[in-house]
């Protein structure tokens, strides 16, 4: 594992490559292939997940207070 | 006093050295704190339990689906917790009382003591699997016991603390810690507080010379800080991000048939200790070989358990990593039932001769020599098979053939004369009595060889092997097909190329499992791009198979000698991919845990797999080819015979080419990749 959770060596760049090849000879089984929105997440996790990961426990505690209001005004809008 | 949040564990450690001085007790909680789970989500580890329950279930005759028998837990363990909860403050449950409760329902009059014993261990087993100790905060505990204090583990969990010691020793702290306890020995949680006084009045703790760890506000923060016990909490945004990684990839895994084997080898991921760095051959091994053969050995496990096959040769040499991994990953993926497994000595080269000793010498078998191209002319016959020549010079005369006449088309345009009057010979009868004389010996000592290791005692039996054509399977089935006791060979290979048509038969086939040329699966073609790297890196480290000869006392098998230049040069070879094999191996039982925790079947992760053989035999990185390709590929079955004639053009593949070329060429893999595409798709 290297320092941003992924695969040493198969890193989740390298699925984006291979996305790009799939676009142009897309022939085989691979489950669909990743699917652009999923790769960018995935990338953006690797590449931007740890300061991302900092804020989540950070804010751990008004985010779960924000998300319980969102939770309420949606049930209310929903009412 | 404050309670104490830090954001990084090192920084946690830091701060307890600085005041560990003012205390003589130190309380940690064990999850999340001393151990970490390599999934983001604990329920996730009920499932392979929920699975081993039906799988026993059904052995009793009784029909349960997991799912079932994981809503059923669910269901007893929250009945269990409201209930505890109308006596004690906690909610608590423990997990002997409502394991028991669970079986007693779906098994009814079979439950038993030691079914409850074995369900425990099996849920023990996957948890020891999924979690690992934080190596900066145990080291730290390791030093303050040696410092004399008293260290407690405390855990607000459903295990109890019998349990969670068999957890605390399989992570290999057990020895610094004094006392183990858990909420569901007393029902007395941390949660509410309830466990601190308890344990003040039981081991005589005092709160003002007390530190507690832990990942909780409330449970590890609060708590006891309200006790008068100095509590310091760890919120670790690192591991919180780990996880983050994870519980996207376990949403893909959901959604597309693609992420399912990303998530199941970020499961596998080596964490804390368990990631060193390592040589780039130790990445391979880890990353791209282990799912490859986990993924293979389990196809073999479950294609013998549909087939009710009671057997499993692992061939040599190839077969020492997989019987070697299945070991390893198989019984956590199936705690039910498994075949045995032996690893078997065999080669083409060992089995062509005792092959003939009954059939003599056929065709088909004799253009499987000339396959390769450095195999020429009679003299390779006599080779590959084991034959005296001298004794076979005669019938060359009388057919008018000379031993070094070219059979093979790489060396003479005019090879289809001789090639014709070498058909004619195979015609002879009197040839092929000689050729059944000469191989006899060999067969015999083969038979006796079969016996010893029980391969005769089964109805069925599998052959596992690399691949390709199946050669070593057709010589076996033809050197014991005269026998009545002969058990129906099941072979199943890593690829199957099919180069020569297996003569399939119902007692005798086989069948790639990564690739099978008959299904038409282009994805899985892509492993015929470097062959001769699989055989390379799951080589056992042991001397090729030449044969196997009578002796006084039975039989002797022939190895290879080691001792001359090519016998070092492959030495040399098993050396350089030592930390390749090392990767598989660590690897494995991560992949076992993974496999039973995720429940996936060998085709779930087939996708992956297609991906992983396309990003790394088909667009490989410079440096992966030159890391991975091999110094020596030894295989005297191969011939070391030069083809002249215009009729082999050697096709040099993309691995064979120059690091300057795969370096700068920028199409040169797009270009094998489309042209390996067409050749695929004409074939």
């Amino acid at each position: 594992m290297n320092s941003r959770f992924d695969l040493t060596g198969n890193e989740v760049t390298r699925v984006g490559k291979y996305y790009m090849v799939s676009r142009i000879a897309k022939i085989g089984n691979y489950g669909g292939g990743p699917g652009l929105k999923f790769l960018i997440r995935a990338f953006i996790v690797h590449y931007f997940g740890k300061p991302l990961g900092w804020l989540l426990v950070f804010f751990e505690d008004q985010i779960r207070i924000g998300l319980h209001w969102a939770k309420s005004i949606k049930q209310r809008i929903v009412e | 006093m404050k309670v104490k949040t830090f954001y990084k564990l090192n920084t946690l450690v830091q701060y307890a050295d600085k005041i560990a001085a003012d205390y003589d007790t130190i309380s940690f909680d064990l999850f999340d704190t001393l151990l970490i789970r390599r999934v983001h989500f604990p329920d996730m580890l009920k499932a392979p339990v929920g699975r081993f329950i039906a799988a026993k279930a059904k052995a009793y005759g009784l029909f349960w689906k997991p799912e079932k028998v994981h809503q059923l837990r669910d269901k007893i363990e929250a009945a269990q917790r409201a209930k505890t909860g109308t006596r004690f403050e906690d909610h608590e449950a423990r997990y002997p009382d409502f394991m028991r409760e669970l079986l007693s329902h779906i098994f009814e009059d079979k439950m038993s003591d030691k079914l409850l014993e074995e369900v425990t261990d099996y849920e023990l087993a996957i948890e020891n699997a999924m979690l690992v100790a934080r190596a900066e905060l145990v080291d730290w505990m390791r030093k303050q016991h040696q410092q004399g204090k008293t260290i407690l583990v405390v855990s607000d969990m459903y295990l109890p603390s019998e349990y969670l010691w068999r957890l605390v020793e399989h992570a290999g702290f057990a020895d610094v810690v004094t006392y183990v306890v858990s909420s569901a020995d007393t029902f007395k949680a941390k949660a509410s507080g309830a466990a601190f006084p308890m344990l003040k009045e039981k081991y005589g703790l005092k709160p003002q010379r007390w530190l507690h760890i832990g990942d909780n506000p409330i449970s590890d923060g609060a708590r006891p800080n309200e006790f008068g016990i100095r509590s310091l909490v760890i919120k670790d945004a690192s591991e919180k991000t780990r996880k983050l990684v994870f519980r996207i990839y376990y949403g893909y895994s959901l959604a597309s048939a693609f992420w399912n084997g990303r998530m199941f080898q970020q499961m596998m991921l080596p964490l804390e200790n368990e990631n060193q760095p390592q040589q780039a051959l130790y990445h391979e091994g880890y990353h791209f070989f282990a799912p490859l053969v986990g993924a293979y050995v389990q196809g073999i496990a479950e294609r013998t358990r549909h087939l009710n096959i009671k057997k499993v040769f692992f061939m040599s040499r190839e077969g020492w990593t997989f019987k070697k991994f299945w070991e390893l990953a198989m019984p956590t993926v199936f705690p039910d039932y498994l075949p045995d497994i032996e690893y078997i000595y065999v080669s083409r080269m060992a089995l062509a001769g005792p092959g003939c000793a009954y059939q003599g010498l056929t065709q088909t078998n004799a253009d499987i020599v000339f396959l390769a191209p450095g195999n020429r002319d009679f003299r390779d016959v006599c080779k590959v098979f084991n034959l005296d020549l001298e004794g076979l010079t005669p019938f060359l005369e009388r057919h008018e053939l000379n031993s070094d006449d070219p059979l093979s088309p790489f060396y003479s345009n005019e090879s289809i004369k001789y090639y014709a009057k070498f058909i004619d010979i195979l015609e002879d009868a009197e040839f092929q009595t000689e050729i059944k004389r000469q191989t006899r010996p060999s067969n015999d000592a083969l038979q006796l060889y079969l016996e010893k290791i029980g391969f005769f005692d089964y109805k069925d039996v599998a052959l596992a092997d690399v691949g390709w054509m199946g050669t070593i399977q057709r010589f076996l089935y033809d050197a014991v097909k005269h026998r009545e006791d002969k058990p129906r060979l099941h072979g199943f290979l890593m690829g199957a190329s099919r180069g020569i048509p297996f003569a399939t038969r119902p007692d005798n086939y086989v069948e790639g499992l990564i690739f099978d040329y008959d299904r038409c699966d282009f994805a899985g073609s892509l492993v015929m791009y470097a062959q001769d790297i699989f055989e390379e890196a799951f080589r056992a480290p042991h001397s090729g198979l030449n044969g196997y000869q009578l002796t006084n006392d039975g039989f002797e098998l022939m190895f290879r000698a080691s001792d001359d230049e090519t016998g070092r040069e492959e030495l040399k070879q098993n050396e350089y991919f030592e930390p390749l094999r090392r990767g598989i191996f660590d690897a494995a039982p991560r992949f076992g845990a993974a496999s039973a925790v995720t429940g996936y079947q060998f085709w779930r992760l087939k996708p992956w797999l297609n991906y992983l053989l396309f990003t790394k035999l088909a667009f490989p990185k410079t440096d992966e080819i030159t890391t991975l390709k091999h110094q020596s590929h030894l295989d005297d079955f191969h011939g070391k015979n030069k083809p002249f004639t215009k009729a082999f053009k050697a096709e040099k593949q993309l691995w064979d080419q120059s690091p300057t070329a795969l370096r700068w060429n920028p199409f040169l893999r797009l270009n094998y990749y489309i042209a390996h595409a067409l050749k695929i798709l004409r074939r």
